[in-house]
């Protein structure tokens, strides 16, 4: 189209703003109000109406959808408030509001069972603070809290919880805290210079800052600031709540109103009972437990892909049930699909163009000064990360001041996953065993080389603090810090060859994984400049850390800005700001990109020595003993996870188990307190606390498989050997998750008879799904957590539209079945339309599946076999991993609406755990092997006590 | 209605106030009747500032919930139409420092807790009329034509699949829709 006037732009700018004209007008208008100031001011009225329009007519459903929303919250506020008594509950709130920032909050200690200390303890001073104590005299009416006042210098706080307020007055604001750690320096006014400033390092808790100028509120991690006279500020992480903005809850129809049924007298009342008994010879204990349970699990036939699965059933002349595993495992396949084709085009690239760029800085730059210990700092983060750059390029050439042979050795040792091996780079030993390649990072050179990386970024810091009781000597520790600071300093001046800023491209990769499995509370690239600036170490100071009161200096701010990780549920004692470092861990420092702490690791950290008492009896499975013979308990299992998470079920079966068996003592609580304790901060979180990143939301969706069922489900829910299927079905589905996620998350063998397969009749025609095992809540939280996997990763940026494709096709076939669900449980019949989404579903499994066939060599995503570890015990040299395998198949017996009885079949998941020595952990291949070996592994014992007698047929 | 008159300002404040003190009584309904009344207009308003439709029903749904929390807790705004937009704002704010990846430098410039001053009040007002001209407008279209805009921005339709709908060319719907648009611009602009 040609050259268009301003009075022809007027004519088509509605059109235009509407998006509605074709490709060349569209062109044309474009041009012309690039070059027109007048259209384009006018264009942006036009954009308002278009705007309004949207939302006008938008604004019912928007409202209804709001509305649910409201009372969604509503209802859980209402029910958390009657259940949590007032003490609980604030503390409860507390924790809420800290679990933005990541997992921190759950290692503050506990307000309950304080014993009655002072409500404030100044914990330290800097030398030379001015301030003091004014017990309540100048407390406001109605808020008798102590006071403390501050004028200079610096202090650490802590306000502990369940007792009144506390008031701090600075000469820039007063800071109100309860249950809460911070530290509060004060910089006062200078004559004819800037006026007097308060900063506030949040370490635990919220505290809020109040001025004439206003108000702010910072919690755990963050930091407030305010001048004389100015309005108070916060600096927040915003990831944290960036995230959970993609996160809509999809609100469930109808209630379950299926009548209740007695079992019915004997199986051959089902109206598919010939179909049924010709497909399987059922033994009678196997039948027994289907007519009174309602349901039976029979050992799979060695499939390990749901769509063969479903392909094999369809032969059976039995109407086949979608079940809640199989749509766990299709979701699991494709969130593991889409991190790994991110990996591969967005992660993997961006993380080798960092590694080179940063290198080529820090070998170009001289360092900040030339002494012989910043010499040696900078030869160390050089070979830092040319570890890095030859695990994702093997060809990459490496400076000449490279310790190539170090480079070499520690390379080694990664590749390998080896034990405990000396690294000579860092002048220490490190355990890489539990890091090997599993799943799909396994199956590529490239993937291969990038799981190394990114485990050497996140597994081998650069220590903060060496001397005696430490991993490395204190000169050593000095230079990895300087090393650390070189990497901090040059990531923020490096620019990467195709212009990017090395941090846009840090915080690409950052943001990403984040999003798949959380935020990290590790020391980073962040924090380490954050603290050379407030230690006033920036720029040209930077020459002056290797006077060791600097670096104490340093040290001391990097501590500050690490959230409270207090284990004990005890006040904190009176210490040093040096002591503090203890409190960081043997392996605080500097990580590229730090480790991501997930709810599972916390849970089983807290139910396992020392944090457990000793144990009253021996043998159970998380029984050990400790290097110096005393009993304890060891090893977590899956289940303590599922009953942290609310099962009564798993906290039933953990008591038959004996692994429940440990009591108060050393210091410690027994187990029924600990995990008490741990039931009531997990379930002071709401759903938007539950849904801050991917991991998180789907321990979140899994909640709806550990609820009992009452009535108005169909018979085979209601059954307790139910619950215990559907704890089997949660576990299998997590352990495959945690395999995926391994390289960005913390971390025996048994042997029993085989399985057998039923053998299945040749086809005789081709019956279709006409069941969804109902499990709404489930469908709907995987369907929400689809969308905020699609919406937060197109809003990075990074979905490709293959990407974008696989998860709407998911989102389809999620809201398809969660409409079948709840109109099982309303007891209604399918529409039409409703029945040929029911015929259609195995089809878009089946399509489901093929876009997930094999893209690496021998790895599927839909492939069900998987293993991880999950805890690792230092005291008993120890792992606990867990592992999914075969499927397994389910006959379950439920009524249609007409009443009559009918038998389905559906795949379910299959789950495993053990314990291995530290080293020796199994690993893919080996697993594989196992499975299809004559005798294959065993099952946990609990997982028994649902039947699972059933034998071939015909 | 153009303007508000100072005693028409006056009675809605009064039903939002016995609406608030209702809703913090415990009364979900109260808040419902609230958000009918002023969700139009907050996402006018979040619409101005940020101009991406898609985002402006995230952005109203925190805003709302905000208020609701808030006033669940016991908080008794004097005024809630500012009071409503006052957190609105702030949503704007964060989301809008959230657009640029902001994780680093670690010592980026720290956000402003605080509102900063605005009339809201006149915002509100400028939404309101805003929304009360475009329903007089539209009422004003044949039927027929309010079903195309229906079909349009309501259902999210090209204009290719609204022709094959109604059984009429592409190039009469656009013509339709364009007249359509013209009509409510002049209506909106003019101070009637």
């Amino acid at each position: 189209m040609s050259v268009l006037t301003c009075p022809e732009v007027e004519e088509l700018i509605d059109l235009h703003a509407a998006g509605a004209c074709d490709a060349a007008t569209d062109a044309a208008v474009r041009r012309h109000l690039a070059a027109c100031p007048d259209c384009a001011r006018a264009r942006r009225e036009v954009e308002r109406l278009q705007g309004l329009l949207d939302i006008h007519y938008r604004a019912p459903e928007a409202l209804e959808r709001l509305r649910t929303r409201l009372d969604a919250d509503d209802s859980g506020r209402r029910e958390r408030a009657r259940v949590l008594p007032l003490l609980r509950r604030a503390a409860s709130l507390a924790a809420l509001v800290l679990l933005s920032v990541g997992l921190a909050l759950l290692m503050r200690p506990s307000g309950a069972g304080l014993p009655s200390a002072e409500a404030v303890a100044v914990v330290w001073a800097s030398p030379g603070a001015r301030w003091s104590e004014s017990a309540g005299a100048h407390a406001p009416r109605g808020a008798a809290g102590p006071e403390i006042a501050l004028d200079a210098g610096e202090l650490w706080l802590r306000v502990q919880p369940g007792k009144c307020s506390v008031k701090l007055r600075t000469p820039a604001g007063v800071m109100s805290a309860e249950a809460a750690e911070c530290f509060v320096a004060v910089r006062p006014a200078e004559r004819k210079g800037p006026s007097a400033e308060v900063r506030i390092a949040v370490r635990d808790g919220t505290v809020r800052l109040t001025n004439g100028q206003g108000e702010a509120r910072a919690r755990s991690g963050e930091v407030l600031q305010a001048e004389a006279g100015g309005v108070p500020r916060r600096q927040i992480e915003a990831l944290a709540l960036r995230f959970g903005r993609h996160y809509q809850p999809v609100s469930l129809k109808g209630r379950p109103r299926i009548p209740t049924q007695p079992p019915p007298g004997a199986l051959a009342w089902v109206t598919n009972y010939a179909a049924l008994a010709q497909a399987f010879h059922l033994d009678p204990s196997a039948a027994e437990q289907l007519r009174a349970s309602g349901f039976v699990v029979l050992p799979g036939g060695g499939e390990h892909e749901l769509a063969a699965t479903y392909r094999r059933l369809q032969a059976l002349e039995l109407p086949i049930l979608i079940t809640a595993d199989t749509l766990l495992h299709v979701t699991r396949g494709h969130l593991d699909q889409t991190l790994h084709s991110l990996e591969e085009r967005v992660l993997l690239p961006d993380l080798s163009a960092l590694t080179e760029a940063l290198l080529h800085t820090i070998d170009r730059t001289p360092p900040p000064a030339n002494s012989e210990t910043w010499q040696a700092a900078r030869k160390q983060a050089l070979g830092y990360l040319g570890v890095a750059l030859r695990a994702l390029r093997p060809e990459a050439e490496l400076p000449r001041d490279v310790d190539a042979a170090a480079v070499a050795e520690a390379l080694t040792a990664l590749r390998k996953g080896s034990g405990p091996v000396h690294v000579r780079l860092l002048g220490r030993a490190i355990d890489f065993s539990l890091h090997r390649p599993q799943g799909h990072y396994a199956g590529s050179a490239r993937l291969r080389g990038y799981h190394a990386a990114m485990t050497w970024f996140s597994q081998a810091p650069l220590l903060l603090e060496g001397g005696p009781g430490h991993l490395v000597a204190m000169d050593e520790a000095r230079r990895q810090t300087l090393a650390a600071v070189l990497l901090a300093e040059a990531l923020a001046r490096t620019a990467l060859p195709d212009g990017r800023k090395a941090t846009v491209a840090w915080e690409r990769i950052y943001t990403v994984t984040a999003f798949f499995t959380g935020l990290t509370d590790d020391l980073g690239p962040q924090q380490y400049r954050a603290a050379l600036a407030r230690a006033e170490l920036s720029g040209p100071n930077l020459g002056r850390l290797t006077d060791p009161s600097r670096l104490r200096a340093l040290q001391l701010e990097l501590v500050k800005q690490t959230p409270a990780r207090d284990t004990r549920e005890e006040p904190v004692q009176a210490t040093t700001p040096a002591g503090l470092l203890d409190r960081l861990g043997p392996t605080a420092g500097f990580r590229l990109f730090g480790r991501r702490l997930v709810p599972d690791t916390y849970v089983f950290d807290r139910l396992t020595y020392p944090h457990i008492g000793p144990p009253t009896r021996t043998g159970q499975f998380t029984y050990g003993r400790a290097l110096d013979g005393r009993g304890v308990r060891a090893l977590p299992r899956g289940l303590d996870l599922l009953a942290a998470l609310g099962s009564e079920r798993a906290r039933e079966l953990l008591h038959e188990l004996g692994d429940d068996a440990y009591a108060a003592g050393d210091g410690a609580p027994g187990y029924p307190e600990a995990l008490a304790a741990l039931r009531r901060q997990l379930g002071g979180f709401d759903d938007v606390d539950w849904n801050r990143n991917l991991h998180w939301s789907w321990l979140f969706a899994m909640k709806p498989l550990l609820a009992a069922r009452g009535t108005g489900y169909p018979p085979f829910m209601t059954s307790p050997a139910y619950g215990t299927r559907s704890l089997n079905t949660a576990l299998a589905s997590w352990a495959h998750r945690r395999q995926d996620t391994a390289l960005y998350t913390q971390p025996g063998a048994l042997e029993t008879k085989v399985a057998k397969m039923p053998q299945i009749a040749p086809p005789r025609g081709k019956s279709s799904a006409s069941y969804v095992e109902p499990v709404p809540e489930l469908y709907a939280r995987l369907l929400a957590l689809t969308r905020m996997a699609n919406k937060g990763l197109a809003e990075m940026g990074v979905l490709d539209e293959p990407a974008r494709q696989r998860l709407g096709a998911l989102e389809k076939l999620l809201s398809g079945v969660l409409a079948i669900a709840e109109k099982e449980l309303a007891n209604e019949a399918l529409t039409a339309d409703g029945q040929k989404l029911l015929a259609g579903l195995l089809e878009r499994l089946d399509s489901l599946a093929a876009a997930q066939g094999p893209r690496a060599e021998g790895y599927a995503a839909a492939d069900t076999r998987s293993v991880a570890t999950v805890y690792t015990d230092p005291h008993t040299g120890q792992v606990l991993q867990v592992a999914t395998g075969l499927l397994d198949l389910g006959l379950f017996l439920y009524q249609q609406p007409n009443g009559l009885l009918e038998v389905g079949v559906g795949p379910v998941l299959s789950y495993y755990e053990f314990k291995r020595p530290l080293g020796q952990a199994v690993t893919e291949a080996p697993w594989r092997r196992l499975l299809a070996a004559p005798g294959g592994p065993e099952r946990p014992t609990w997982t028994r006590s649902y039947p699972s007698a059933g034998k071939g047929a015909p | 209605m153009a303007t508000v008159t100072p005693d028409e300002r006056l009675s809605h404040e009064s039903a939002d106030a016995s609406l608030v003190a209702r809703c913090v009584g415990g009364d979900r309904a109260a808040f419902h009747a609230l958000t009918e009344r002023y969700y139009r207009a907050v996402c006018g308003f979040l619409y101005k500032r940020v101009q991406q439709p898609d985002l402006v029903e995230d952005l109203a749904q925190e805003t709302f919930l905000e208020a609701f929390r808030a006033l669940c807790d016991g908080r008794r705004p004097e005024h809630f139409s500012s009071w409503l937009f006052g957190i609105a704002v702030n949503r704007c704010g964060k989301w809008l420092r959230r657009k640029r990846l902001p994780l680093f430098p670690a010592t980026e410039p720290p956000e402003a807790a605080s509102v900063p001053f605005l009339s809201l009040a006149e915002e509100l007002e400028e939404q309101q009329r805003l929304h009360a001209s475009l329903e007089d407008g539209l009422a004003g279209l044949p039927e027929q034509t309010r079903q195309l805009l229906h079909l349009k921005h309501r259902q999210g339709k090209t204009c290719e699949q609204i022709a094959a709908e109604v059984g009429q060319p592409v190039g009469t719907i656009k013509s339709q829709l364009s007249r359509a648009y013209k009509t409510l611009r002049a209506r909106m602009s003019s101070p009637e």
